[in-house]
């Protein structure tokens, strides 16, 4: 470089940026710059390399936020709309989404908590259990023993701890037990002083405990059993419920039992005392046949009401509170998909997935959040 | 020195490698996250109960295409598909073979009444009422009491009230609790011009579904209205603004009502509204002040029946009550 051409030629002197006007708009230019080339001062940067932040600041933020939810999805494998978000819908209530055929008049179901197994009782045709795949693929049928007299599997539970399958069957006077596999293990022993009983409703507590609606001797009821299958609770007094169906025990223990020929939903806090009643009546939200009901992990109770055809949702009790909160309710009478015929029994998965026996259209119907 | 402009700072190339970067797991991620969650969630329905039984009935014709009862399985699974012409094709083949099978002549006129062929369906249904009215259970006869049914409805529809009448009163002959002939036996006698008929017909329909219907109040407001019953119009229009949603509005138009000619009505409205906000122990007054007015009157007894041993059920401390 010679001395004359360092000397630039006028007017394209880099005059040093007059601070007074430093933020105004220069999108061709990087901010002034030295003679020799260099780069402008990091510590005064110019318009275009601030946007240029600005712009990866927001892309992070969202790289970031993806990355979150991808963890989280992975995960929980919950829907959208049960993100942690501090606005509760007035009406929350699931679509529905699909249904589960090959099984005749099912009265009862269960599923496995990631959805994967999906157990329904068979009333008609073959008494039976079949267990399905979540595609709907049958992989599985239970079967007790024969031992000769009538046998109709009601309902079923799945042994939060163990993955045992818990069946019903009233007119035997049996809940029968399978291995996870299928395989049929012992019927369930509810001793010597409930020799008359008759199992309907089974569900289990997030513990392990054991909950039945008995509907024989020595009075209909609801039964409480240990790991160890001794009688610890016994809830309703005598003539109080009248064939109650399903059972549900939410994450504060409070019981939830369909109180179902008086038409009630009425829920008992760990002690047997009474809490509450959601009561059968015209109104919105009231009740009118409730068969079978769940708890999600959300603190929603579904009650399958077989007279109104659908599915009725509350919330859990909260402490003190005495009257469940109606959040909504889905379903009607035909064959339509998302329709019932005599909707039975209702079980949830931790993935925000309703199943509902829905008894005389032979399927399993599944709703999603 | 536009040299300098095309050069970035060190620190500007990092941000824009940064910038791809993010911009790049971005492109991929949110579309990859996108289909897993739509997998995951969002499984395919399948066919419905309605095409799988076409598919098995269909089968079931390819089968043995000269067994009726497949092909009346078909036609009755068209019909609930809504493919009412194919539904009539196979009514067709059906009633060519048998043309007296009243199963197929009343589904065969239900399609035609669907795709508005209201004279042909017409001949179906007039076609069943000949073959049963002689008939020894005629009196019981459910297939002549559905084609009377809709002989009345194609009646209405061809603006033939009083021919209406007629058939829709042989249809409530055999089954007294049809709540739908009732309410559209009020619709024809208010066309007619015979609202004090039409006025017992509609309450009939009323008191056999009191809620969740609307239109037999807006129906019995006209023909109180008809017959200058202001009182009966109010109570109509009262229970429709209830039937549709605002309770209180209805509340507040029966009020007045209860010490007029219209009381038990109005204290029966009262009650279901009470019981629509679960207000118990209101609904049971006016469902007991309505007895007192009108003692054995069924819609109160029934109400009173839901609501009269509840309120005691649920005791105020949450101890356990004693029903």
């Amino acid at each position: 470089m010679t001395a004359e051409s360092a000397v630039p030629p006028a007017g394209a002197i880099d005059i040093p940026a007059d601070p007074a006007v430093e933020d105004a708009p220069d999108p061709s230019s990087a901010g002034p710059t030295p003679p020799d080339g260099s780069v402008a001062p990091e510590d005064n940067p110019p318009a275009g390399s601030r946007r240029r932040r600005l712009i990866l600041l927001f892309l992070l933020i969202a790289t970031l936020l993806l990355a979150l939810f991808t963890i989280w999805y992975l995960i929980t494998r919950k829907p959208i709309t049960e993100l942690p978000i501090p606005v509760v819908p007035a009406v929350d209530v699931p679509a529905y989404s699909h249904s589960i055929y090959d099984v005749v008049a099912p009265t009862g179901v269960a599923v496995s908590a990631d959805g994967s197994r999906i157990y329904a009782t068979q009333t008609e045709a073959e008494r039976q259990v079949i267990a399905f795949d979540a595609s709907g693929n049958q992989v599985a049928s239970l079967k007790p023993p024969d031992v000769g007299g009538d046998h109709v599997p009601v309902y079923v539970a799945l042994d939060p701890l163990t993955g045992e399958i818990y069946v019903s069957d009233r007119p035997a006077a049996s809940i029968y037990v399978f291995s996870p596999d299928g395989t049929y293990l012992r019927d369930f022993d509810p001793g010597p002083e409930l020799a008359g009983w008759a199992p309907l409703g089974v569900a289990f507590a997030a513990g392990g405990d054991l909950f039945v609606t008995n509907v024989g001797a020595p009075y209909e009821s609801v039964l409480q059993f240990a790991r160890d299958g001794s009688l610890v609770r016994t809830y309703g007094s005598e003539g109080e419920l009248n064939f109650p169906n399903g059972v549900s025990v939410d994450a504060n223990g409070a019981v939830y039992v369909s109180d179902s020929n008086n038409g009630r939903l009425v829920i008992f806090d760990q002690a047997g005392n009474k809490l509450g009643v959601v009561r059968r009546g015209v109104s919105i939200g009231d009740l009118g046949l409730p068969r079978g009901s769940a708890i999600d992990d959300a603190g929603r109770v579904f009650v399958a009401d077989i007279s109104q055809q659908g599915i009725q949702a509350y919330k859990v009790l909260a402490i003190g509170e005495r009257q469940p909160r109606f959040i909504g309710g889905f379903g009607e009478a035909g064959t339509a998909d998302g329709s019932f015929q005599r909707p039975n029994a209702v079980a949830v998965d931790a993935r925000g997935r309703v199943y509902i026996a829905d008894w005389r259209n032979n399927r399993i119907q599944v709703w999603s959040y | 020195m536009h040299s300098t402009n095309r050069l970035a700072a060190p620190s500007d190339r990092f941000t824009n490698r940064l910038i791809v970067a993010c911009v790049l797991v971005l492109a991929i991620g949110i579309p990859l996250i996108a289909a897993v969650y739509a997998l995951d969630r969002f499984r395919p329905a399948g066919p419905s109960l309605v095409e799988r039984d076409i598919a098995v009935a269909e089968q079931a014709v390819r089968e043995n295409p000269n067994l009726l009862s497949a092909r009346l399985a078909l036609a009755d699974a068209y019909s609930k598909a809504e493919r009412f012409a194919d539904a009539v094709a196979q009514f067709d083949q059906i009633l060519a073979t048998e043309p007296d099978a009243g199963r197929a002549l009343l589904g065969r006129g239900s399609a035609n009444i669907s795709l508005d062929q209201l004279d042909a369906a017409k001949a179906d249904f007039e076609k069943v009422v000949a073959l049963a009215k002689g008939g020894e259970m005629a009196k019981y006869d459910p297939q002549l009491e559905s084609a009377y049914f809709s002989l009345g409805v194609i009646a209405l529809r061809q603006g033939l009230p009083q021919e209406s009448v007629v058939a829709l009163a042989e249809a409530i002959k055999i089954n007294r609790t049809d709540a739908d002939a009732l309410h559209l036996l009020g619709t024809a006698l208010l066309q007619a011009g015979q609202p004090e008929r039409a006025v017992n017909a509609t309450r009939q329909a009323i008191a056999l579904v009191p809620v969740d219907w609307c239109e037999p109040y807006a129906q019995l407001s006209a023909a109180y209205t008809a017959l200058g019953d202001t009182a009966g119009a109010r109570y109509g229009a009262a229970m429709g603004t209830f039937c549709e949603g605002q309770p209180q509005a209805a509340a507040a138009a029966l009020q007045p009502l209860v010490d007029g000619p219209h009381a038990v009505d109005a204290l029966i409205g009262l009650g279901l509204i009470a019981e629509s906000g679960n207000d118990a122990a209101a609904a049971r007054d006016a469902y007991s002040r309505a007895l007192e007015a009108n003692p054995g009157n069924f819609a109160a007894t029934t109400g009173l029946a839901r609501v009269g041993g509840s309120t005691s059920s649920a005791a105020p401390d949450g101890t356990p009550g004693g029903d």
